[in-house]
């Protein structure tokens, strides 16, 4: 009897589903039409645009690179932890600390440390390694992208260790602690015996913030250039640029849909399986 | 080899909490500070003039910072709410794969991806109330994280004690209040705080789902974070900050109160 009603209980998650499915559908679909009639205008405009190649290289860029170093700080930080032995339950409210910090204020950190106007040019400048603002290296507002690299490793990083180093801990108690019994150095144990064993973990975490980064918008549009731009600060600037501009916005919006679709499908391939 | 009272580890430790712990002394200095001539390290002059415009001045802005607080918290009740019975219903079942697909996928989908399109979908909606359209994709972007937390809180046996508490007479909402709710207490707080966060920070659905109507607290920082003003900023920030701890210790508090009612039963 209890079973026929237990389904309402989805009801919630299956309404958000739907009206999520419905937007991302409408957005898409309104891309691919001009005026009734289906067709790929938009699309075809966007390319024909100087600057759509290399905003996606640019946002491919600054969202790999950033992953990229994120895993493999990720690792480098979750041996040291492992190997002193920190305690989970205090250094997980760390973590949750700077999880909670929102993009933009992550943002003006960057730019009150980072800028040719900030702190770190200033102690250089003290300690006399400049001679003048201008001869500061450019870390913000730059084209490579590095203040944006650096803030999504900030933010991204205290992810990436709460999301995969529970199971690293529990790997570590077992196995890893079997193999130092047995005569392995921590430093082989660790890379040899916990890593392989948890890194669906680390790599799932990849993709969801490769995912993350490709489409944010906050970081790249306080931090980035005016010159090369994210692909999702380019939307946004077609749509404040009018109503009629919407569906070249929605254009810009398919490309990064796809991007994550193809992403999201990688990290459902490596999504850790269930024991039991 | 390396031991874990080195100094040079220490310092690595040092080094990694002072910079978790540095950006919140930078927006406390910043919010103090007048001006930040060239090559002075500090701020030059110092002054209360950012808090106190943006306190007793701007009094509108405050009250803005007010409703958007509000907001979250409802967003977060609902977000707790429904991932409740989402996480209810995952562990009486079986593990779908499709369902796991379907709670992660905002996720995976950008937020500016989603607005636009949802921009369009509210638009043809016959009520276009905007409160609506941005409270509900704040709980669409939150709902992974709650979901997540209440599932795991799920797992360790609530229907067990469930069916004891039913077996002594207790049955609907005193059953929730009683036994549910407690149980789950250590997880509900981190999924209420996320949510809380979260919808906080959501600049890109608020604005353009907004139409100007809703100004959060993000939507009031950015600007100033653009323009330069790093004191105005600073102060939104802290505001910001200093908003979700003392709800934090407020649910900390809740939750010792809790512990301390079982321990005297």
């Amino acid at each position: 009897m209890k079973k026929n009603f237990s389904f309402l209980y989805l009801l919630p998650q299956l309404f958000f589903t739907w009206l999520f499915l419905l937007a991302l559908f409408l957005g898409l679909w309104d891309s691919f039409t001009v005026e009734g009639h289906v067709s790929i205008a938009h699309y075809k405009e966007i390319f024909t645009r100087g600057d759509t190649l290399p905003s996606i290289f640019y946002t491919l860029r600054i969202s790999f690179l950033s992953s990229l170093f994120t895993l493999l700080l990720a690792i480098l930080c979750s041996f040291l932890i492992l190997h002193f032995s920190e305690n989970w339950d205090s250094l997980k409210s760390i973590l949750q600390l700077a999880i909670i910090m929102p993009h933009s204020l992550v943002a003006l950190f960057l730019l009150f440390f980072l800028s040719q106007n900030g702190f770190m040019a200033r102690i250089f400048y003290a300690l006399k390694l400049i001679s003048d603002q201008s001869a500061f290296p450019e870390f913000v507002y730059d084209r490579f992208g590095v203040g944006v690299i650096l803030g999504y490793i900030w933010k991204e990083l205290p992810f990436m260790l709460f999301f995969a180093l529970p199971l690293a801990y529990s790997v570590d108690g077992k196995l890893g602690e079997a193999a130092r019994t047995m005569g392995a150095s921590p430093l082989y144990s660790f890379f040899f015996i916990t890593l392989p064993l948890s890194i669906r973990q680390y790599l799932a975490a990849f993709f969801i913030i490769f995912s993350f980064s490709f489409g944010s918008f906050d970081l790249p549009y306080l931090l980035g250039n005016t010159t090369e731009r994210a692909l999702s600060v380019l939307a946004y600037q077609e749509l404040q640029r009018g109503f009629m501009n919407r569906p070249t916005a929605l254009s810009y919006n398919g490309i990064m849909l796809l991007f994550s679709l193809l992403l999201s499908f990688f990290y459902f391939r490596f999504l850790p399986k269930k024991k039991g | 080899m390396l031991v874990k009272k080195d100094p040079a580890y220490q310092l690595i430790r040092m080094l990694f909490l002072f910079s978790i712990v540095f950006p919140f002394l930078v927006l406390l200095l910043l919010s103090f500070s007048e001006r930040y001539t060239w090559p002075g390290i500090l701020p030059g002059n110092y002054s209360l003039r950012a808090i106190r415009s943006i306190l007793f001045q701007r009094k509108a802005l405050f009250f803005n910072c007010l409703f958007s607080i509000f907001f979250s918290v409802m967003v977060s009740l609902c977000t707790i709410m429904a991932a409740y019975c989402t996480a209810k219903w995952q562990s009486e079942h079986k593990e779908s794969s499709l369902l796991s697909f379907c709670i992660f996928l905002p996720f995976m989908i950008p937020s500016s991806v989603f607005a636009m399109g949802a921009q369009i979908l509210f638009l043809r909606l016959p009520f276009k109330n905007a409160y609506l359209s941005v409270f509900l994709s704040h709980v669409l972007y939150s709902l992974p994280y709650a979901t997540t937390y209440l599932t795991e809180g799920m797992r360790n046996n609530i229907k067990r004690l469930e069916e004891q508490g039913r077996v002594f007479g207790a049955s609907g909402f005193y059953l929730l209040f009683k036994v549910t709710i407690p149980l789950l207490f250590p997880y509900l707080i981190p999924a209420f705080m996320m949510s809380f966060i979260l919808s906080m920070s959501q600049y890109i659905l608020t604005v353009l789902l907004g139409g100007g109507k809703l100004k959060t607290l993000s939507l009031i920082m950015v600007p100033f974070i653009q323009s330069g003003e790093r004191n105005l900023a600073s102060v939104y920030g802290l505001l910001f900050l200093l908003s979700s701890f003392l709800l934090f210790l407020l649910m900390e508090m809740l939750l010792r109160g809790l512990k301390r009612r079982e321990k005297v039963c």
